[in-house]
């Protein structure tokens, strides 16, 4: 009793002390932020009504994807959270201590496999041998971690590292878990002894290459009739069992690491991706098309299915399934990004909504058009979540990636019918955005130097930054693409990002909305569990993917290789919001306030209008002048200008690196146009705004030696621009480029790191016949400036590479921010307004 | 009337309930034999030899590829002591006794050493327990974590009360409270801007508006508009880490409040620093973190349950170590999982 009141007298106490404060959280801008809050958490500290950059990630995997765990990754998304967030994480090789006599302690049954481990130096089964951490002020402000949704349950039943011992199958609890009692006394799901899994753990055990992974994908990542393996059960229940018990683990994880204080120092999204692919079968007449269609078995690869030709095949052959073998798939996977807890209570991946044809198209027999459609996943998000009575707060967006690898599929324009045009607002809803740049190349524009082939019209010499030679995802005979190869046949050019915003336009001035009214979001698709890791100099020690980017490290000069040259660090996401929690990035991101960066962290502000006060740069105050007078970054302008042309205003910092790591100046902006004529064909120009456009070579602005910036550029700059060629009648987009200063690619810090030195002689001379092969010698002191043999010892065949310019040197980093666009007068609104349920007031206010 | 006021508590369901308790309690009184004489239990004393010693300090350079440190061993022996106690008293407890996990191990080594397929379980159980099969690396790790488990919970325990709670926040303070945070304003002068002027600009500026608030001083002198604003609110040291450099927060954190400071560098230029407001560091509402601390609470109070049992197991014997001189209290931990 005693204790009881004083209990009572406590938590009075307590509720007298915090009901001042509690007055005083009642909102920082004193009433209702500008955004819905749909959760409970204490409002930020450092609320600002006009904004500030938070830097962030919107595509990340860990140990929870297939393809990441078969590649030795033991990170979890809670790993991930912690590295996000400055904390110190292991990646492979993992000193593996286990014994034949290892038992598990008993205490606590694991229902989804946690892939524990622990640092150098501590007591473990599994310890990391090599770490990665974020330098100081470099933690991320926000993360959305990103596995595939489709092999959560497969991958976490073949890889299940018991804790529970038993005697009896009763012991596990299978009614609730789905697991069973193994012949060595330890619980683990029904399907661990599979063929299947024997396959997949064999294979880890040997190669960590993945194919396994990759080929349980080529089955159940497809266009319509996707098949989970046999050992998921007839219906595909154990898997779907086990893929919730992950879809747990990743909630309680993105909850543990949300920071729900005023401090708000970290939001985490619970997040997922839809990783589905296109297109993934091979004619089996001589011409080898890549192919689909409807009637095709999906379960059976290399079979000829010889009744029913495939439209795709102009020979009239069939369409054979084949993604394990030689044939690529285009790439049409989504990040899907929750706004707060209230989730799905399961991922809706491709094996729920596959691909298909869009509304109201015949895709399956008109020759050449891939199953490419998103629109039945879309429309499901909507039903299941922002629609859904049941599920109020929940509220969602989706976030396509790669179309550079999708060879053209990704951005297909709905049709006109009313059906198509349904779908058009389905995109325009739920894709607010699109991940212009990450691992795997940038996809904005293309240009090749080499051969002077161009993806945009006219010419844009800027374009030739980390593109990829890989058209589509896996495979090999249409995999890779030579320079040569390399032309708009081969790689559409509506698979980047600039034509994709042409042809929405056009679409939009046509049929009153947008189906590609896309803003930018830079990101990593890292598979080592480690987000926002985009520095040049640890990625060229780290890489991306696991073992594989580690153990094949004599790969990573290979252009060829699919993670070898032509991946690059990858990009970050930045918003501008008033303050860092899952409501405002949430709104801020389905506002498009956002950019991308190539990986730096330059700050970059954008606002459009036709009232922008002349001198929005000269005096302070640029957001709040630029805020009344205009539309930020992702905005739309409408036709009210009276007669002025619309002014941009465009305000930056350059990155501003870290302790011995100075960040590089900004060389120059330009600003992206794109426009569509009275006939309805889309047009573009490139405008310098600011900074020197020409600049002296790359050696001037960077020691290659120490990658240390050598000055010039601009710390900081502010310029307003006014459209010089501007017509009201015509549906406009205007994106900002920003350009770094040149800096050493990720390639130079790897061949520093090995002591590649171009300017010495190899000093082996092989064949000591001046005349072998053209490149012989008489001695070593002859071998200067090349390799006198052909490579035969890595060591050579990385000079090579280094010093023969096939490798870049360096590198241009940059950012791109959300477009804003114009609509004429009179033209109807270019965007589909959600209905006021969940009251995007950002939205409103910028359409 | 009388009858009923006299004998109606007799209807009320207390009394039943207690009636049959006695009823019950007579019962096993009458009915249980009174208990048998336990058997004294024998501890043997505990000893690490030398030879011992050597072979796990080998164990550990082979495990991690270094030998052992002083402190290492130390630890090693300590923990090898540990587990020793721990399996002796499993075994005076007699926790294997009908355990799943070791009739198992014991019937696998059984039908492993017997010729003659498919026999009883029981009878396997049986002769494996006469051969000594029990002594066994598995059955000993079995038992050593069930031991364990027994000293560190106690399933009688109340959950952590509000006190307990509050009381951990408290002591954890470092890591759940919030930063301290600063608002400041700044005049700011661009490196790109102003070029070779910058740091005359700067100086020229303060002498100008030394004795000025903020307010007043705006309107006054001719700085750089900054992107980000002229005034930050709530900034902690990471975040001013992250927009201005490491230099540049620790030295405007430094600052005292209510004066400008003399002109500070960062990446883009000079700052003069005008801080509004320092909060301290702030603990955070108990409702934010609930989970995180009782997590934190309930691992504590098994920590001291299990260092409590261990401290009462090491009384009950005699523990003796060859060269003990160098067995300080143990330095190094080993440690099983960051975090």
């Amino acid at each position: 009793m005693r204790s009881r009141s004083l209990k009572t007298r406590a938590l009075g106490l307590l509720l007298a002390v915090l009901a001042p404060i509690g007055a005083a959280w009642a909102g920082p801008a004193g009433g209702h932020p500008p955004f819905e809050r749909t959760e409970e958490r204490e409002p930020c500290a450092s609320f600002v009504p006009t904004k500030q950059p938070f830097f962030g990630e919107t595509h990340l995997h860990t140990a929870y994807s297939f393809d990441s765990v078969a590649l030795d990754t033991r990170n979890t998304p809670a790993d991930a959270y912690w590295y996000a967030k400055g904390g110190r994480v292991g990646l492979p090789p993992w000193a593996d201590t286990r014994t034949a006599e290892d038992i598990p302690p008993a205490s606590r049954p694991t229902l989804a496999t946690e892939h524990p481990y622990c640092l150098p130096g501590e007591h473990c089964q599994f310890m990391a041998t090599r770490t990665i951490q974020f330098p100081e002020g470099r933690a991320l402000d926000f993360a959305a971690i990103t596995d595939h949704a489709e092999q959560f349950g497969e991958s976490n039943i073949c890889t299940f590292e018991a804790t529970q011992t038993c005697t009896s199958d009763s012991d596990c609890n299978p009614v609730v878990t789905g697991q069973q009692c193994f012949s060595d006394s330890l619980c683990r799901p029904n399907g661990y002894d599979s063929a299947t899994c024997l396959a997949a753990r064999d294979e880890f055990s040997r190669l960590r290459q993945g194919a396994v992974a990759s080929a349980m994908a080529g089955f159940e990542n497809v266009s319509q009739n996707p098949s989970r393996p046999p050992f998921c059960g007839p219906d595909g229940s154990l898997c779907a069992r086990q893929a919730e018990l992950v879809w747990d683990r990743i909630r309680a994880d993105a909850e543990e690491a949300y920071d729900r204080t005023s401090a708000c120092t970290f939001t985490s999204f619970v997040a997922y991706e839809y990783t589905a692919m296109a297109a993934n079968g091979r004619c089996a007449d001589v011409s080898a098309l890549p192919c689909w269609d409807a009637a095709q078995s999906n379960r059976t690869p290399d079979v000829p299915d010889t009744a029913t030709p495939s439209a795709d095949c102009p020979s009239g052959a069939a369409c054979l399934m084949n993604f394990t073998g030689s044939s690529g798939a285009d790439n049409l996977h989504r990040n899907v990004i929750f706004r707060n807890d209230e989730v799905l209570d399961q991922p809706i991946s491709n094996i729920e909504r596959p691909l298909g044809c869009g509304f109201g198209a015949a895709c399956t027999s008109t020759p050449g058009w891939p199953v490419a459609s998103p629109a039945a996943m879309l429309q499901a998000l909507k039903d299941d979540c922002i629609d859904n009575p049941a599920k109020p707060r929940c509220d969602v967006l989706t976030i396509p990636h790669n179309p550079n690898m999708s060879r053209g599929s990704l951005f297909i324009l709905p049709d006109t019918t009313s059906d198509g045009l349904t779908e058009a607002r389905l995109r325009h809803q739920l894709e607010p955005l699109v991940e212009i740049t990450q691992i795997k190349g940038q996809s904005e524009c293309r240009y090749n130097a080499r051969t002077g082939m161009a993806w945009t019209n006219p010419p844009d010499e800027l374009c030739d930054f980390e593109n990829q030679g890989w058209a589509r995802l896996g495979g090999s005979a249409d995999g890779y693409l030579t320079d040569a190869m390399q032309t708009t046949d081969s790689i559409p050019p509506r698979g980047y990002v600039r034509n994709t915003l042409q042809n929405g336009l056009a679409y939009a001035a046509e049929n009153g909305v947008n189906p590609f009214k896309l803003g930018f979001v830079g990101a990593l698709d890292n598979h080592n569990g480690t987000p926002g890791q985009t520095d040049a100099q640890q990625y060229a020690k780290s890489g991306a993917h696991g073992i594989q980017s580690f153990a094949t490290s004599a790969e990573a000069l290979n252009e060829r290789f699919f993670l070898g040259l032509e991946t690059n660090a990858g990009g970050l996401a930045v918003v501008w919001a008033e303050e860092n929690s899952r409501d405002a990035i949430f709104t801020a991101l389905k506002n498009r306030e956002t950019y991308a960066t190539s990986g730096t962290r330059p700050i970059v502000r954008v606002f459009g209008g036709f009232g922008l006060p002349r001198n929005i740069c000269k005096r302070g105050g640029f957001a709040e002048r630029g805020y009344a007078n205009g539309v930020p970054m992702g905005g739309t302008l409408h036709g009210t200008g009276g007669g002025q042309a619309p002014r941009i205003a465009i305000s930056a910092l350059m990155d501003p690196g870290w302790s011995g790591h100075p960040g590089t100046p900004l060389q120059r902006a330009q600003i992206v146009k794109g426009w569509v004529d009275a006939a309805g064909q889309t047009h573009e120009a490139v405008y310098e705004v600011a900074g020197e456009a020409d600049e002296p070579a790359p050696e001037s602005r960077v020691d290659l030696r120490t990658c240390q910036p050598k000055g010039g550029g601009m710390t900081d700059f502010c310029t307003l621009w006014t459209d010089p060629s501007f017509d009201p009648s015509q549906h406009a987009f205007y994106y900002v480029r920003v350009l770094e200063n040149p800096s050493c690619r990720w390639t130079q810090y790897y061949c520093n790191a090995r002591g590649v030195d171009c300017d010495r002689p190899m000093g082996v001379c092989r064949g000591q016949d001046p005349a072998f092969d053209g490149q012989g010698c008489g001695g070593d002191a002859e071998c200067g400036g090349g390799v006198c043999t052909l490579p035969d010892t890595y060591e050579e065949y990385e000079y090579s590479q280094c010093c023969s310019g096939l490798v870049p040197r360096t590198v241009q980093q940059r950012a791109w921010t959300s477009p804003i666009w114009y609509t004429p007068a009179g033209a109807p609104p270019s965007g589909f307004v959600p209905p006021p349920r969940s009251g995007f007031r950002g939205e409103v206010a910028a359409e | 009337m009388n009858v009923s006021m006299r004998w109606g508590w007799l209807r009320h369901p207390v009394a039943h309930f207690t009636l049959i308790g006695i009823a019950l309690y007579g019962a096993s009184l009458l009915l249980t034999p009174s208990e048998p004489e336990r058997p004294t239990v024998e501890r043997e004393p505990i000893l690490v030899s030398a030879e011992r010693r050597q072979a796990l300090q080998a164990d550990f350079a082979r495990r991690w590829g270094a030998w052992p440190t002083p402190e290492q061993t130390s630890a090693l022996i300590a923990r090898t002591i540990d587990d020793e106690l721990l399996y002796r008293e499993a075994r005076v407890l007699a926790l294997d006794f009908e355990d799943g996990s070791v009739r198992r191990r014991l019937v696998e080594k059984m039908s492993a050493l017997s010729d003659r397929p498919g026999r009883d379980p029981d009878e396997l159980v049986r002769e494996a327990l006469a051969l000594g099969l029990d002594d066994d690396i598995v059955i000993r790790r079995l038992l050593i974590e069930k031991m364990r488990l027994v000293l560190a919970h106690d399933p009688m325990a109340p959950p952590p009360s509000e006190t307990d709670l509050l009381d951990y926040l408290d002591r954890h303070r470092d890591r759940f409270e919030s930063p301290a945070e600063l608002t400041f304003s700044h005049l700011f002068f661009s490196a790109s801007a102003r070029g070779a002027d910058l740091g005359p600009d700067a100086l020229e500026a303060l002498a100008r508006v030394r004795s000025m608030s903020p307010s007043a001083s705006a309107a006054l002198v001719s700085s750089d508009p900054f992107l980000l604003g002229s005034r930050m609110r709530a900034y902690s040291q990471g975040r001013l880490t992250a927009r201005f450099g490491k230099s540049f927060a620790e030295q405007v954190f430094a600052l005292p409040l209510g004066a400008w400071s003399n002109p500070i560098a960062s990446p883009y230029g000079r700052h003069l620093v005008w801080v509004e407001e320092k909060s301290a560091p702030r603990p955070p509402e108990l409702a934010s973190v609930r989970r995180t601390v009782t997590e934190g609470v309930l691992k504590e109070q098994a920590a001291a349950r299990l260092a409590r049992g261990m401290e009462r197991l090491r009384k009950r014997y005699e523990i003796r170590i060859d060269e003990p001189d160098d067995l300080s209290r143990p330095a190094a931990t080993l440690a099983s999982r960051p975090r």
